[in-house]
C-alpha cells in the first residue's frame, strides 16, 4: 500500500512538472536593466586636410597645413574649431552619416576643416564601436595629394583585415578622385573616365570594446607622413560601471554624480575605476610632435632641393631628416595648454570643440567625495592621467610636486599598483610612483594624480623673487597685495605668466605657526612639463612646447 | 526460527504493480517529452509586434525584425531607437533585444544610397538567403553581419559570441520578416552552416578589332583591379599597369604568364604607364605579386 502510494506520488509529481513546463509564457521573470548592458556607439568621421595655428603665431604668418579628421559621436553635436576666426562652431547636429559614392553637400562642408587632434573616441566594456569613415580628400590645399586614409586601432587587438593598415588589412578609403588621379571635378568624374576604384567608399569599422584602458587610433596609410599630418585621436575604454562611461552607473543618482552628469566621457568629471582604484576625473595627455617641414613638403611649399641656403638639408623632403620645432599636449602648446589664450588659439573657445582634450590639470586638495575609495579615503582627488605619445620621439614627461602612481600601460592593468598588505589595499608609497614618466612612441600610460599631496597654498615672503619676467629679463619680487586668478581654462591677465603667484599676502603665517587668512583664489602652482627641457619650447623659445601645469585648489 | 514464505498470488500481484507503474511512468515520461518538443516547436504571434508597427508609422521602409530568435532573447523587451540618421541624412532604426543572461543584439536597418559603397571592415562575404552578406567575426567577441533585403541593409550584430553563435545571427539574417505578419520562433531543426561566398569570376578582358586582349591592371593601397584576370591561351595580350595612390612596393609588379616567364613592370612616378606584351603560351593559375609579394592577384591562362 505505501509503496502504491510512493508510485502514485512520483506520477503526479512528473506529470505537474511536465504541465508546468508546457504553461504558456514560461519565461524568466524579466531582469531590471542592468548598468552592465552594451551599448552600440556609433561615430562618424571624415579624413580631408585643414589648417591649424602653433602657439607662437602671430598675426600675418602663415598657418599650418594637416591632414585630419572631422566628424562626433552620433547622439552628439558635431563642434569644430576655426582657426582663421579662433571660434568653436557648433553645427547644431550630429556630424552626418557618411554617404557611399559622391560627397553630398553635407560632407562638403566638412571639407578643408581637419581637427588636431581627432575627436576623443569613447566606450564602455562591451559596447560595439562603429566607426564609419569617408575621405573627403584634400580641400584646404587641393594641390596636396589625394591620399587614401585608414583608422588604425592601435592597441585593440582587432584582426588584421580590421587592423586599418592598407598593405595587410582592408584597404584605406581612396579620396573621392577620378580614374586618372584627379579631383572629381563635379560631374561624377564622367568627364575624366570615371571614379578611381573604391572612390566615395564609406568603411564601417567594427570591434566590441573588451578592455578598460587608453589607447588610440591614427591613419596608418603612410604612417610616417599620415600621422605626423595630425591625423589622430585618443581612444578610452571605460569599466562597465565607470560614471564617465556610463550613464546608468549605479553610482550615480539619476544620472548624475556629484552634480555632473554621468556617461559624458573623458574630462567630465565623474571618473570610474581603473585597475582597482576610483578616480574623481580622468584627464588626456595626448603627446606628439610638429615637423613644419613635413607638413611644407605636403603642401608644396617645403623648398626643392638642393638649396643649401634654406634651414633644410639641401634636399629634397626626407623623413629620416625629423626635427620637430612643436611638442603638443592634446594638440596645443604652452601657454595655451593651461588655458591662456593668445593670438593662435582662444582657449575658452577651444575647450567648446575639443571635449574632453583639456590639459591644465586642477582638483581639489581637501574634497573627500562620497566617490572615493572608501578602502583608502584620503583627502584630495584623485585625477587619473591618461598618457599617450602619438609623436615618433620618446618623451620624460615630470612633474613638480607629485608622485605619479603608476596603475596601467598598453590597456593592461599593472598588477602591483594595487597589492594589499596585512589585508589592506596600501594605496601610496608603493608600487611605482614616478615623478618623471618616460614614454616611447605608441605607449601609453594611466597614472594617479592625487591632489591630496600637496596644499592648495605656500608662503612667499615678501621681497623675494617669485617670477622671472621674459620681456626685459629682471626678477620680479612680492610686493603685490592680489592674487592672479587662474581660472580653469580662463584668461590670465599675462600670457607671460608661468610659475610662481606674483603675490605676496596669499597667506599670513600667524605666530603659533598656524596660517590665517586663506584666499581661496590663491594657489601653488606646480609645472608639469617635458623634461628634455628644449621640448618645452615652440620653436626654441621658452617657455612652451610640452608643458602645461597641476593647480591644487582648496 | 521457520521462515515465512509470502503466497504465490500476492508476490504475482506485487509484480503486477510494479510493471503497471514502470509502463504509466513510460507513458507519462513520453507525453511529456512530446509535449515539450511540440511547446518548443510553435510558432506565436511577434510579441514585440504592436511596438514595431507603432514605430513603422515615421519610417519610409518596412522594419524587419528576425522571425527566428534564440529561446534566451526577451523579445517582449526590444527598444526602438530612431535618433541616429543613415546616409544622406535617411532615417535609420535600431532595435536592441536583450536577452535572459544580458546579452545584447543589435539589429540596425537604413536604406544605403549607394550600397556596394558602403563596406564593412575586415568582414567575409557569406551566402544568406537574401543573396551575398558581409560577415564579421572577431575572435570570441563581436559578431556582425550585413545583409541587403531588397533595398534595405540590415545590420546584426552582438558584442560577443558566449552565448550567440554567429550561425545564430545569419539564422536570424535569413528569417528576417515584417513584423506584421511574423510567427516567430525560438526553435531550429538544423543551423545554417556559414558558407564562404565564392569569388566573382575573373575578368576576361575582350578581345578588340586587332585581336589582341587588352586591359589595364590598377594598383591602389588596396590591392590589384582587377584582382584575377582570365586569359585566352595563343592570344596576344596588351596590358596597361598603371597606380593609383601611394603604393609602396605596388609600383613594381612581378607578372608571371607561365611557369617559366615572369614579366617584370615597374612605374616610377604615378602618373607613369607601363605597357605590357605578351602571348600566353602555357594554360594554367599564375600568382603575380609586388616586389615584396604583399599586393598579391591571381592570372588564370584557358585554352
Amino acid at each position: 500500500m505505501k509503496l502504491r502510494k510512493l508510485l502514485s506520488l512520483v506520477i503526479m509529481s512528473v506529470l505537474i512538472l511536465g504541465a508546468l513546463a508546457f504553461t504558456p509564457g514560461a519565461y524568466a521573470p524579466v531582469q531590471a536593466e542592468t548598468e552592465a548592458v552594451s551599448a552600440s556607439v556609433v561615430y562618424n568621421l571624415y579624413a580631408t586636410d585643414g589648417f591649424v595655428k602653433m602657439a607662437d603665431w602671430a598675426p600675418g604668418n602663415p598657418l599650418l597645413y594637416i591632414y585630419g579628421f572631422i566628424g562626433s559621436r552620433s547622439d552628439q553635436n558635431l563642434v569644430w574649431y576655426d582657426y582663421t576666426t579662433n571660434t568653436a562652431n557648433d553645427t547644431g547636429a550630429p556630424a552626418p552619416a557618411p554617404t557611399g559614392g559622391p560627397v553630398t553637400p553635407a560632407e562638403q562642408f566638412l571639407a578643408g576643416k581637419a581637427q588636431l587632434p581627432a575627436p576623443v573616441i569613447w566606450a564602455k566594456v562591451g559596447d560595439v564601436v562603429e566607426i564609419r569613415l569617408k575621405n573627403l580628400g584634400v580641400h584646404a590645399e587641393p594641390s596636396a595629394p589625394n591620399d587614401p586614409h585608414s583608422i588604425h586601432l592601435h592597441g585593440l587587438d582587432v584582426d588584421a583585415a580590421n587592423d586599418g593598415v592598407p598593405e595587410t588589412s582592408v584597404g584605406a578609403v581612396p579620396a573621392n578622385m577620378c580614374v586618372d588621379g584627379s579631383t572629381d571635378p563635379g560631374d561624377n568624374c564622367t568627364s575624366a573616365g570615371g571614379y578611381a576604384p573604391g572612390a566615395g567608399n564609406v568603411v564601417v569599422y567594427m570591434f566590441t570594446a573588451e578592455t578598460p584602458g587608453t589607447s588610440m587610433y591614427h591613419c596608418h596609410q603612410e604612417a610616417d607622413i599620415h600621422v605626423q599630418m595630425g591625423m589622430y585621436g585618443a581612444l578610452v575604454v571605460y569599466d562597465t560601471n565607470d560614471p564617465a562611461g556610463n550613464a546608468n552607473s549605479t553610482f550615480c543618482t539619476g544620472g548624475l554624480l556629484n552634480g555632473k552628469p554621468c556617461g559624458q566621457g573623458p574630462n567630465s568629471g565623474t571618473g570610474g575605476i581603473y585597475n582597482g582604484f576610483r578616480y574623481d576625473r580622468d584627464v588626456i595627455m595626448l603627446l606628439s610632435e610638429i615637423d613644419s617641414d613635413y607638413h611644407n613638403a605636403e603642401q608644396g611649399t617645403y623648398p626643392v632641393a638642393p638649396d643649401p641656403s634654406n634651414s633644410n638639408f639641401g634636399r629634397a623632403w626626407n623623413p629620416v631628416d625629423y626635427l620637430p620645432e612643436y611638442w603638443l599636449i592634446n594638440g596645443i602648446s604652452f601657454p595655451n595648454t593651461i588655458g591662456v589664450s593668445n593670438s593662435a588659439i582662444d582657449m575658452a573657445q577651444w575647450n567648446v570643440a575639443f571635449k574632453g582634450y583639456d590639459p591644465l590639470l586642477t582638483g581639489s586638495m581637501s574634497v573627500t567625495t562620497n566617490w572615493s575609495n572608501a578602502q583608502w579615503r584620503t583627502r584630495g582627488e584623485k585625477v587619473l592621467l591618461r598618457m599617450i605619445n602619438m609623436g615618433f620621439e620618446t618623451q620624460p614627461m615630470h612633474i613638480h610636486g607629485y608622485h605619479l602612481k603608476v596603475l596601467g600601460s598598453d590597456q593592461r592593468p599593472w598588477p602591483w599598483a594595487n597589492r594589499v598588505l596585512w589585508g589592506r589595499p596600501t594605496p601610496f608609497n608603493q608600487g611605482l610612483e614616478k615623478n618623471t614618466v618616460l614614454i616611447g612612441s605608441g605607449e601609453t600610460y594611466e597614472l594617479l594624480l592625487d591632489f591630496g599631496q600637496q596644499e592648495s597654498f605656500s608662503i612667499y615672503p615678501t621681497d623675494t623673487q617669485t617670477r622671472y619676467e621674459p620681456s626685459d629679463n629682471t626678477p620680479r619680487s612680492n610686493t603685490s597685495t592680489t592674487h592672479p586668478g587662474i581660472p580653469h581654462a580662463g584668461v590670465v591677465g599675462d600670457p607671460s605668466y608661468i610659475a610662481g603667484p606674483t603675490v605676496t599676502g596669499a597667506v599670513v603665517p600667524l605666530p603659533d605657526g598656524t596660517v590665517a587668512a586663506l584666499d581661496p583664489t590663491g594657489t601653488q602652482i606646480f609645472p608639469f612639463h617635458n623634461h628634455d627641457d628644449y621640448k618645452a619650447t615652440n620653436n626654441g623659445a621658452y617657455p612652451g612646447g610640452q608643458f602645461t601645469a597641476v593647480i591644487p585648489l582648496p | 526460527m521457520q521462515k515465512k514464505h509470502q503466497p504465490v498470488a500476492k508476490r504475482n500481484h506485487n509484480k503486477r504493480l510494479w510493471l503497471a507503474a514502470g509502463l504509466v511512468l513510460l507513458v507519462s515520461l513520453v507525453l511529456v517529452g512530446a509535449w515539450q518538443m511540440r511547446s518548443q516547436a510553435a510558432t506565436r504571434e511577434a510579441p514585440e509586434a504592436a511596438a514595431i508597427l507603432a514605430a513603422q508609422a515615421n519610417m519610409p521602409f518596412q522594419i524587419l525584425i528576425p522571425a527566428y530568435m534564440p529561446k534566451e532573447v526577451i523579445r517582449e523587451k526590444v527598444g526602438i531607437s530612431m535618433t541616429e540618421t543613415g546616409p544622406g541624412g535617411e532615417p535609420m532604426v535600431q532595435l536592441v533585444y536583450r536577452t535572459k543572461s544580458d546579452d545584447t543584439i543589435f539589429l540596425k536597418q537604413w536604406v544605403p544610397v549607394n550600397p556596394e559603397k558602403e563596406i564593412l571592415a575586415g568582414s567575409r562575404p557569406v551566402q544568406t538567403v537574401w543573396g551575398q552578406g558581409y560577415m564579421i567575426a572577431q575572435g570570441e567577441s563581436l559578431a556582425a553581419i550585413w545583409v541587403d533585403v531588397g533595398p534595405t541593409r540590415v545590420s546584426i550584430y552582438t558584442p560577443t559570441q558566449k552565448h550567440i553563435t554567429r550561425e545564430e545571427i545569419l539564422q536570424m539574417a535569413n528569417t528576417l520578416g515584417p513584423a506584421s505578419s511574423s510567427q516567430v520562433f525560438d526553435f531550429v531543426l538544423e543551423l545554417p552552416e556559414v558558407l564562404a561566398v565564392e569569388p566573382a569570376p575573373p575578368f576576361e578582358p575582350p578581345v578588340n578589332a586587332d585581336g589582341v586582349q587588352e586591359f589595364t591592371l590598377v594598383v591602389t593601397p588596396g590591392g590589384y583591379d582587377p584582382l584575377r584576370i582570365q586569359l585566352k591561351q595563343g592570344v596576344p595580350v596588351k596590358m596597361t599597369f598603371r597606380a593609383i595612390g601611394q603604393v609602396g612596393c605596388g609600383k613594381e609588379l612581378l607578372f608571371r604568364v607561365s611557369s617559366s616567364e615572369v614579366i617584370e613592370g615597374r612605374l616610377e612616378t604615378e602618373a607613369e604607364q607601363d605597357v605590357i606584351e605578351f602571348t600566353p603560351q602555357e594554360t594554367g593559375e599564375f600568382e603575380f605579386h609586388c616586389s615584396h609579394q604583399m599586393y598579391r592577384g591571381m592570372l588564370t591562362v584557358v585554352p
